[in-house]
């Protein structure tokens, strides 16, 4: 794969990921999940809170090689 | 909707650097900058909360900075006013840069730039 | 549980034959004239990984070959099928017309890199906050410097929407919609979004080529064609919660 495409591939995909992670439409409370009662509403909104982390992590360890075990898989 | 072929897998359709990396850098800032979303992971948690809290703090700081200059500026204060104000703020300024610094954040990590409230600031 | 990809019209037609996230089966869940697109799923957590995200636009855009789609914002998980009908229900005529607004159109993006301290006072030369080391030693002076730094900044401002709209107005024109954001970085000039006739994206395409030459400073960069994440609802909130929740 060369530079230009790897570049192409990495740049568009941090694109989809933007697009993905902060745009379309957006459910409010999504899942509730109660312990012993307590409504626990914004577990919809932790579910939000945590993949961007998990987001940043993947982009820290290498998109493209992540990209390339997924095509291998 | 017949536009099967409009869906695929590339998705770049136009760039006018043959260069993207700088694309790269900056795509990869704007990810980083998510004030309200915290790590629910236990360790990362101090952070997240730290960057929230943080930028909350920063973006009220700001605006009531702002609010004072423009205050200024119209002739609207006192002399008096403003030497007091000014210490307030500069004090305040001091004590957000040691508190990003002791939770090793920069500007650029708290995004003020954001969404609709960025338009306040 | 149920993982959420998109709000669609023609809910009689058969689903695209993919999986959804983790190898589950895509199903429909139709209310009038409008489907919500699931899939089951056993946790609520979603990690955002790029074999997820990338499986979660797979869905998204295999629907939007048919059909028009309001797409969801990636890790949206419902409690079942019976909460994702009430969703689509009390939000009915919302979703119609949403999908009225994106049938025949796709999104185009577009982000532009300039580079600030060549176009002006850039955020560099503004002196930033709290460098202990520079404070002046009055509290009328500090507020003397805030005030010009808010001036430098406010004409940054200013040149940004300058520029910005010499490319924003043409390609707005070509558009059903379009948004904008300027400066979400200092060197982003501007990031933006914009709803296009399929017909009209080689002409969107060719413009941009044009803009492109006709400014050499600046570094643009065009990307999709994206399903409409840009030109949804926004936010919906679930009518049957208590107001203390929100």
């Amino acid at each position: 794969m060369s530079d230009r495409v790897a570049r192409e591939k990495e740049v568009t995909l941090l694109d989809l990921v933007d697009r993905v992670l902060n745009k379309g439409v957006f459910l409010w409370g999504e899942v509730t999940l109660s312990v012993a009662d307590v409504d626990l509403v914004y577990l919809g909104l932790k579910v939000m809170l945590t993949s961007v982390e998990t987001a940043e992590q993947m982009r820290d360890k290498h998109l493209l090689q992540a990209d390339s075990d997924e095509k291998a898989a | 909707m017949s536009s099967i072929d409009l869906l695929t897998e590339e998705k770049l359709l136009c760039a006018s650097d043959d260069d993207l990396s700088a694309f790269a850098a900056e795509l990869e800032q704007t990810a980083k900058c998510l004030p309200k979303r915290i790590n629910t992971d236990p360790e990362g948690v101090e952070q997240g909360l730290a960057k929230l809290v943080l930028t909350l703090i920063e973006f009220i700081r700001r605006l009531m900075e702002r609010q004072a200059v423009r205050r200024m500026d119209a002739g609207s204060l006192s002399d008096e006013e403003i030497e007091r104000l000014g210490q307030t703020f500069m004090k305040l300024d001091i004590r957000m840069a040691e508190l990003k610094e002791a939770f090793g954040l920069k500007d650029e990590d708290l995004n003020l730039a954001l969404g609709p409230l960025g338009d306040l600031m | 549980m149920v993982y959420l990809y998109a709000v669609t019209d023609w809910p009689e037609l058969p689903l695209p034959d993919i999986p959804g996230l983790d190898q589950a089966r895509i199903l429909g869940l139709s209310f009038g004239e409008i489907a919500a697109v699931v899939s089951p799923r056993a946790t609520a957590i979603v990690p955002a990984s790029i074999v997820n995200i990338r499986r979660h636009e797979a869905v998204v855009e295999a629907l939007m070959t048919d059909r028009s789609v309001i797409p969801a914002r990636f890790g949206a998980v419902l409690d079942d099928e019976r909460a994702a009908r009430r969703i689509i229900e009390s939000h009915y005529t919302g979703f119609l017309s949403n999908l009225d607004r994106v049938r025949g159109r796709v999104e185009l993006g577009l982000r532009v890199l300039w580079d600030g301290a060549q176009l002006g006072t850039g955020q560099d030369q503004v002196p930033s906050h709290g460098s202990t080391s520079s404070l002046p030693a009055s509290g009328r002076a500090y507020l003397r410097t805030r005030l010009e730094a808010e001036r430098r900044e406010q004409a940054q401002q200013e040149r940004a929407a300058a520029v910005a709209n010499e490319l924003h107005a043409p390609l707005a024109r070509l558009s059903a919609e379009s948004t904008q954001q300027l400066l979400v970085t200092p060197r982003m000039l501007m990031t933006a979004a914009y709803l296009v006739n399929t017909d009209r994206v080689a002409s969107f395409r060719k413009m941009v080529a044009d803009l492109s030459k006709a400014h050499p400073a600046l570094r643009l960069l065009c990307t999709g064609p994206w399903p409409p994440y840009n030109f949804t609802m926004g936010s919906v909130l679930p009518t049957e919660r208590n107001e203390a929740h929100v």
